[in-house]
């Protein structure tokens, strides 16, 4: 098949901050064609498609669409030159019907301010059709499915003449006949020269629907050829790449006592029977996909989502822990993946956020002794080197690594012995990221049971003991630190064999 | 800091325009005229403290206000009579808690804004719509009394403010009101008990619009159905004049305390220099503007880029 193309991205880079987003992406995209990107998480797929949509300016390179040269400075002028992105979380207004949702900021108009409601309905009915959705356009979006939901979002696209339509993970939330009609109107749109993006980590749907395939890792494309000269076993060792740790802890060998078990675990409605145990001084990591429920299977176990069914025993004894409130008491700390929104009171000062987990530890009748807990608080301070002007500094004012060693001096100060990391150096520059590796591997040394969420490969490797891979919502395999590499978890968290 | 200077730059300018203003006599008027409204700013402060608001805080007045009336119209003693006002102030403070915390409705806006419907009406059926006058004296000292020289709702504010001041600063249960309001889901995954928290933020402000309400009965020796209103809005005006965050998490009594008394000089002031009442209400109305604006502004000149 050839023909023409439709959309060149060149030497394409983004950095933010010192963290580097893209640093040299290409892609070629055919009229007409379906088009997977496909890379790990972080890999820089999704940045790349916001340089594309002109939702984020890049630092260099350059995006040629129909053989001109373009730079988009909004979405909405991408979406008028013919480029739509559908989205994993769709974007429809429930309360709006289909027609009102497909035309939403682009009503067709009247003597230029009624709305033309009978034009409206009639440019809709013809989207739909093509969208392959038999659904009056005045119903609401609230009562369509998720996969209706998305072939509205469809027929907006098409409505909007788009060459190119962006679909990001199309199927993680739809059933097996859902996905199968998807592909028939995916088929649909190329033979009408439409062009597809397709982002998924389902490699057996890249292979299937793709054409041509892009895979990027660290924000490189590192290979980009027609799908039928890719292997699934290929496509992930291209994802992985070489193999490297940054930091390697040595844990004493020997069997390990038991701290925390869980058994069949299930949080609706995303994670399904999952078991696992944690030993005491043991670091697990816990790797997968975004998105396959590890979040989800961790605050659970804190208490802070309701199980829906499963066991938990800490030490051998059966435990309830239905809150965040019942898990402290037992000794259980959770750092979040979202410092900003779930871990720190900005506003407050970095005293009052390091003794929130242990409140009453220095206090008689309810008054606290502002002394004692000032002088535990600052032998934290220089313990963990926090950077900063003192503990009673707004917590706000901190380096994002500073900040990151402030929510874990919070645990230390509140003496659990166990501890639960949801990607703990996320938005962390280099140094502090290594400061808070060897703190992680101290206080494994002293006893403590870490179980840690990354989607960063290297520091699962570095750090874990023993690593259990998720996918989809289910258990997917478990490694030791010595056979575990980038291939074999990426192997495991995508279904696929190596 | 702001609000103080306001206060201090607002009684300099009155103290040049009307030669009556700086007498001592009365600015403890001032004080005195302010401390149904500092009674329940104080207990808004504890709830915009924690992201909420409560509008039933002016109804609550009335409902406590006439109750107690009725009780020492028909004879019972001061004391008893008291502490079942203070009482019926903490059950609707409870209920206002409840409504949030176990119903889950969204918003405090909402479900202060149904008690404060339920408790005007209350208040209105239990009198039949007329006020309640003529009562014993012993209730006036609470309002009209004095200690030496300072009133009492003046030694009684000043007397709750420092207790809300420790409780606030110096207890574990009032720091965590303050992360409450700073970050909710921070809170609840250090393990703060959140919804009992918030529950005792209102069921507090519930008391105190009690207390006010027992000011107010003594002042006017006799209960008004129609009291109030309105004094939800007032108070909420002082916590936010007082540099408290409409967002929550930050916020102090003194500042509050300030806010309030800054309401009453402005009408103190405005009343002596012969401004109209109504123009005293758009003077208060650009007064919060332009704090909440200065505030903005602070905050711009101090956040980095």
């Amino acid at each position: 098949m050839q023909s023409e193309l439709l959309l060149r991205l060149e030497s394409v880079r983004k950095a933010y901050g010192a963290t580097v987003a893209l640093r040299d992406a290409r892609m070629d995209v055919a009229a007409g064609q379906v088009h997977a990107l496909i890379g790990e998480n972080g890999a820089g797929k999704s940045t790349l498609m916001k340089v594309l949509a002109g939702a984020v300016q890049p630092d260099g390179g350059s995006i040629r669409w129909k053989g001109r040269e373009v730079a988009f400075r909004s979405p909405a002028e991408a979406t008028r030159r013919g480029i739509s992105m559908i989205h994993q979380e769709l974007s429809l207004v429930p309360r709006l019907s289909i027609a009102e949702n497909i035309f939403l900021g682009n009503w067709p108009r009247l003597a230029g301010c009624w709305l033309d409601r009978e034009t409206m309905r009639r440019a809709a009915l013809e989207a739909l059709e093509q969208a392959g959705l038999d659904r009056p356009p005045e119903t609401p979006a609230i009562r369509l499915s998720l996969a209706e939901m998305q072939q509205v979002e469809i027929a907006r696209a098409l409505s909007h003449r788009a060459d190119l339509i962006v679909m990001d993970e199309p199927t993680s939330s739809l059933s097996a006949p859902e996905i199968d009609r998807l592909f028939e109107i995916i088929r649909e749109l190329t033979r009408k020269n439409v062009a597809v993006i397709y982002i998924s980590h389902r490699l057996e749907e890249v292979e299937t629907l793709a054409y041509f395939v892009t895979i990027l890792r660290d924000g490189e494309t590192v290979s980009s050829s027609p799908a039928r000269d890719l292997s699934r076993s290929r496509m992930i060792q291209l994802m992985a790449g070489r193999d490297f740790r940054q930091h390697q802890r040595r844990s004493p060998p020997g069997p390990r006592k038991e701290f925390f078990r869980a058994e069949s675990v299930s949080v609706s409605p995303r994670v399904r029977n999952v078991s696992f145990t944690v030993g005491e001084g043991e670091v697990v990591g816990l790797a997968g996909l975004v998105g396959a429920g590890r979040t989800d299977l961790v605050k659970a176990v804190f208490g802070a989502l309701p199980l829906s069914s499963g066991r938990l025993y800490l030490q051998g004894r059966p435990v309830q822990i239905s809150s965040p409130l019942e898990a402290v008491r037992l000794g259980i700390g959770y750092v979040p993946e979202d410092r900003r929104h779930s871990g720190l009171v900005f506003g407050a000062s970095l005293w009052n956020n390091m003794v929130m987990a242990a409140p009453g530890k220095h206090a008689r009748w309810g008054f606290f002794n502002a002394e004692r807990e000032l002088e535990e608080v600052g032998g934290l301070i220089e313990d963990l080197s926090i950077r900063t002007s003192g503990p009673l500094a707004p917590v706000g004012e901190l380096s994002g690594g500073n900040q990151q060693k402030a929510v874990l001096a919070r645990w230390l100060y509140a003496r659990i012995r166990f501890l639960i990391l949801d990607e703990p150096t996320r938005g962390v520059d280099v140094a502090a990221k290594a400061q808070v590796y060897g703190l992680i591997d101290r206080l494994a040394q002293s006893g403590l049971s870490i179980l840690l969420v990354s989607s960063e490969m290297p520091e699962v490797l570095s750090l874990s003991d023993r690593i259990l891979v998720m996918r989809e919502g289910e258990f997917a395999g478990e490694l030791t630190a010595d056979e575990a590499d980038q291939e074999s978890i990426l192997g495991l968290a995508m279904g696929v064999t190596t | 800091m702001g609000p103080v200077i306001g206060l201090l730059a607002l009684c300099v300018l009155l103290s040049a325009t009307s030669p009556h203003f700086l007498r001592v006599d009365n600015l403890l008027n001032i004080f005195r005229q302010s401390s149904v409204n500092a009674c329940l700013a104080l207990g808004q402060l504890l709830v915009i403290l924690t992201a909420g608001i409560d509008l039933s805080v002016g109804s609550l007045l009335a409902l406590c206000g006439v109750l107690m009336a009725l009780m020492l119209k028909a004879g019972v003693p001061v004391l008893p009579a008291l502490i079942a006002t203070i009482l019926l102030g903490l059950i609707m403070g409870v209920v206002n808690g409840l409504l949030l915390t176990r119903l889950r409705l969204p918003h405090p806006f909402i479900s202060t804004l149904g008690t404060m419907n339920v408790a005007r009406g209350l208040a209105f059926i239990v009198t039949g719509g007329f006020s309640v006058s003529g009562l014993p004296d012993g209730a006036r000292f609470l309002g009209a009394g004095m200690l030496g020289p300072i009133p009492v709702p003046v030694a009684t504010v000043i007397l709750v403010y420092v207790l809300f001041h420790v409780f606030l600063t110096r207890t574990t249960v009032g720091r965590d009101i303050y992360a409450v309001g700073g970050n909710k889901e921070a809170a609840r995954l250090s393990g703060i008990p959140v919804d009992r928290r918030l529950t005792l933020v209102y069921t507090l402000s519930g008391a105190m619009a009690a207390l006010g309400a027992i000011i107010l009965t003594g002042r006017m020796n006799s209960g008004f159905p129609l009291a109030g209103q309105g004094a939800e809005l007032d108070s909420i005006a002082a916590v936010i004049i007082g540099g408290a965050s409409f967002f929550g998490g930050v916020g102090n009594v003194w500042g509050t305390l300030v806010g309030a008394l800054i309401m009453g000089v402005l009408r103190n002031g405005l009343n002596l220099l012969d401004v109209s009442t109504f123009w005293q209400t758009v003077v208060i109305g650009l007064v919060i503007i332009a704090a909440v604006w200065m505030d903005v502004l602070r905050r711009k000149g101090h956040s980095p880029a």
